[in-house]
């Protein structure tokens, strides 16, 4: 045995003892990973919302393209009234899907004719689209086509086609469905998150481990002065890191930026000052470095998980529906696919705008009240 | 914030009434009575837990007093704590220095952070400091003379009247302690109030007065060389011999007999006056070879008072301790 290995080994053991925290993050960090991909989290959806806009409501025949539609089992459809009101709901995601059935749904068939109806489809996400056009292929099967056939008694032989239903698919916001489209959006939320959570949830760490801390509370230096200080500079270079994923995300992947680049804009930055200012508590709170890295991932790997930024959050069990709602990360990631993808504007994104907002300043607050504990 | 109108100019840098601080149960400070003259260098001395670092830092305004009241350049340090750190320095054995950073942009945070406008001051400070060639040294390539030399002038920028120097030459040789202290005294030459904490007695003995806490009470309080009369009323004797634990051993259990403490070839023992001679203590100790003309009576040194006074007031302590726990434990009974 070398000299000293077994000393070594006995002096790191209870080194890690100490730290009670860091080792409770090492045991339940695995058990947490396991209890969300176990239970929570799913790539493919139930219960899609659609929304339904017929416009030939008291023909027994649109209600049995309706009832063939839920009695998929994948979708849960809801009325809408007009394309507008729609299509909107695609926007804000209250729904993926929709159909649109016509006026003259109806009479076309009873004369004969096919008739046509409009199914939309939320590109932003192409698993999810893929899926809801293969369950929509309902509509043009063979069941509803032979429901379709209204038959008299004293029917003359049938002129009608086989298919009654010429079903016209508009994928919206990703028609192509490209992959591309559909992550790097969400990327940028987190390498934001990745670069501002670690540059400063050590920042306020060093000066206490450089013993630099101490000197700092004997000047007068405020607490707001301190740690908007140390945010700021971080900030610059959050938003500029942004500015650079945004570009090559845009002009090399050609992701599209549907919207307004200044709400674009403005949604980096209070994301990056509610990041900054969350990496600031975690540094409040870690006593070394190496435990503010520690904190910054354990933050990072469950945005990454439930933000949905990968994984839809309705497709999580509901009771644990509300838990991505706690994390910054969910607010921006269906922002910036608002307004990238869907050119989604502040009327629909007001509210993420707003909670996005609140964390700030619940943060900053947190924050700026430890520092005078420290004291 | 609007700035408070300065008070006029007082008398005393620095005072102190009755301050105490409690953490709980625990009396950290415990009624202290306080007073700096301008340009005066205080030096504060206790063993470590005493309460000297809770009552500096009551002083420099980052921990409010329980009771009792402290003026700091004029200002009430618990009603006006920010008036008290805009103008005070605190240099501490830790020294606040970013070791990234370069002279130059170590002095000019912390002169921004105080808001010390005076450049040329601060020119001046950096070239009387001896930083003339090294403004663009890393100060974490400093040696430590200089690192204290550096944290010095970050904390003088804004021209404190008053400076807290925590331990600043801790660890550091005797000659760039000197060096040190030859600045310490050309700021009280600009009337600059020095308050500075130590272990070493040497650096005691260059302050124009020292105050020495113990438990959280100030048991002595006076100009260096009158400290030796705190030693009261004992005899101090000083024994040539190489240490021997045995030796040690008797001369503790001498009758009157409160201290003993080797240095080096001399056992130094301080003995309730009167109690012992020469002549009788070379017998008690007696292993043959010790006589009469191996001890002699000789003159306190500060760290004698102190050691002294710090067991005398340990061993009070614990008794009272003691007694108070007997009375406890009978009226539990």
């Amino acid at each position: 045995m070398k000299l000293g290995y077994v000393a070594v080994v006995r002096k790191e053991f209870t080194h890690i003892r100490r730290e009670p925290r860091m080792l409770s993050f090492i045991f339940m960090g695995p058990l947490l990973f396991l209890l969300l991909f176990g239970y929570a989290l799913r790539l493919t959806l139930e219960n899609v919302p659609m929304a339904v806009w017929n416009e030939d409501p008291k023909s027994v025949l649109s209600l049995q393209i309706e009832d063939r539609l839920a009695s998929t089992g994948y979708f849960r459809l809801h009325k809408v009234d007009g394309v507008e009101q729609l299509e909107r709901e695609l926007v804000d995601g209250r729904a993926r899907a929709g159909i649109h059935i016509p006026a003259d749904l109806s009479a076309k068939l009873f004369d004969g004719e096919r008739a046509t109806v409009t199914m939309y489809v939320d590109g932003t996400m192409p698993a999810i689209a893929t899926a809801t056009r293969g369950e929509g292929g309902v509509l043009g099967g063979d069941e509803l086509s032979a429901q379709l056939h209204f038959d008299p008694p004293d029917a003359p032989p049938r002129k009608l086609a086989k298919r009654p239903l010429i079903v016209e698919e508009k994928v919206l916001f990703n028609p192509e469905l490209r992959d591309q489209n559909f992550f790097l959006p969400g990327v940028i939320g987190l390498l934001i998150m990745q670069v501002a959570l670690v540059l400063t949830s050590t920042a306020l760490v060093r000066e206490r481990e450089y013993k630099t801390f101490e000197q700092l509370i004997v000047t007068p230096v405020s607490g707001a002065g301190l740690i908007l200080g140390k945010i700021t500079p971080y900030a610059l270079i959050a938003i500029l890191d942004a500015v650079l994923v945004v570009s090559v995300a845009h002009f090399w992947f050609q992701v599209p930026i549907a919207g307004s680049v200044a709400l674009l804009a403005l949604l980096v930055v209070l994301f990056v000052a509610g990041v900054l200012s969350l990496g600031m508590v975690l540094s409040s709170y870690a006593e070394t470095q190496q435990q503010a890295m520690f904190y910054a991932v354990f933050v990072l790997i469950p945005s990454l998980l439930l933000s949905g930024f990968v994984f839809p959050i309705e497709a999580m069990p509901k009771g644990l529906q509300p838990l991505p709602h706690f994390l910054p990360l969910t607010y921006f990631v269906s922002s910036v696919r608002g307004i990238m993808l869907k050119g989604a504007g502040l009327d629909v994104l007001g509210r993420d705008f707003v909670a996005l907002g609140c964390f700030t300043l619940l943060f900053v607050g947190l924050s700026i009240r430890r520092f005078r504990k420290t004291l | 914030m609007p700035e408070p109108t300065a008070p006029p100019a007082p008398e005393f840098a620095l005072s102190a009434r009755a301050l105490t601080r409690r953490f709980g149960d625990f009396t950290a400070v415990d009624g202290i009575d306080l007073e700096l003259r301008r340009g005066e260098i205080f030096g504060f001395l206790g063993p470590n837990g005493a309460g000297k670092t809770t009552t500096i830092r009551i002083l420099c305004g980052i921990l409010t007093p329980t009771s009792g009241t402290a003026h700091v350049l004029g200002y009430d340090v618990a009603r006006d704590p920010e008036a008290v750190k805009r103008r005070i320095g605190y240099v501490s054995q830790q020294f606040g220095l970013y070791g990234d950073l370069s002279v130059d942009e170590n002095v000019r945070f912390y002169a921004d952070i105080y808001g010390a406008t005076d450049r040329a001051y601060r020119e001046h400070l950096l070239e009387h400091y001896g930083f003339k060639d090294k403004r663009r040294r890393l100060a974490g390539a400093l040696s430590g003379g200089f690192k204290q030399r550096l944290a010095l002038v970050c904390a003088l920028t804004h021209k404190p009247k008053l400076v807290f120097l925590d331990e600043p030459t801790a660890g550091v040789d005797p000659v760039t302690r000197k060096e040190l202290w030859d600045l310490f005294y050309s700021l009280t030459a600009d009337g600059t109030t020095l308050f500075v904490t130590t272990h070493y007695m040497e650096e005691a003995e260059r302050c124009d007065r020292v105050a020495f806490i113990f438990r959280g009470k100030l048991v002595l309080n006076d100009a260096p060389d009158k400290v030796k009369a705190h030693l009261g009323e004992r005899d101090l004797f000083h024994v040539r011999c190489r240490y021997d634990p045995e030796l040690v051993r008797r001369a503790r259990e001498l009758p009157g007999v409160e201290t003993v403490n080797q240095f080096g070839t001399t056992l130094r023992l301080i003995v309730e006056r009167g109690r012992l001679t020469p002549e009788t203590l070379a017998r008690a100790l007696g292993n043959g070879e010790l006589t009469a003309a191996h001890v002699y009576p000789t003159e306190p040194t500060m760290e004698d008072v102190f050691v002294n006074l710090t067991s005398r007031l340990a061993a009070e302590a614990e008794a009272q301790d003691a007694a108070l726990d007997a009375a406890a434990s009978r009226g539990l009974a």
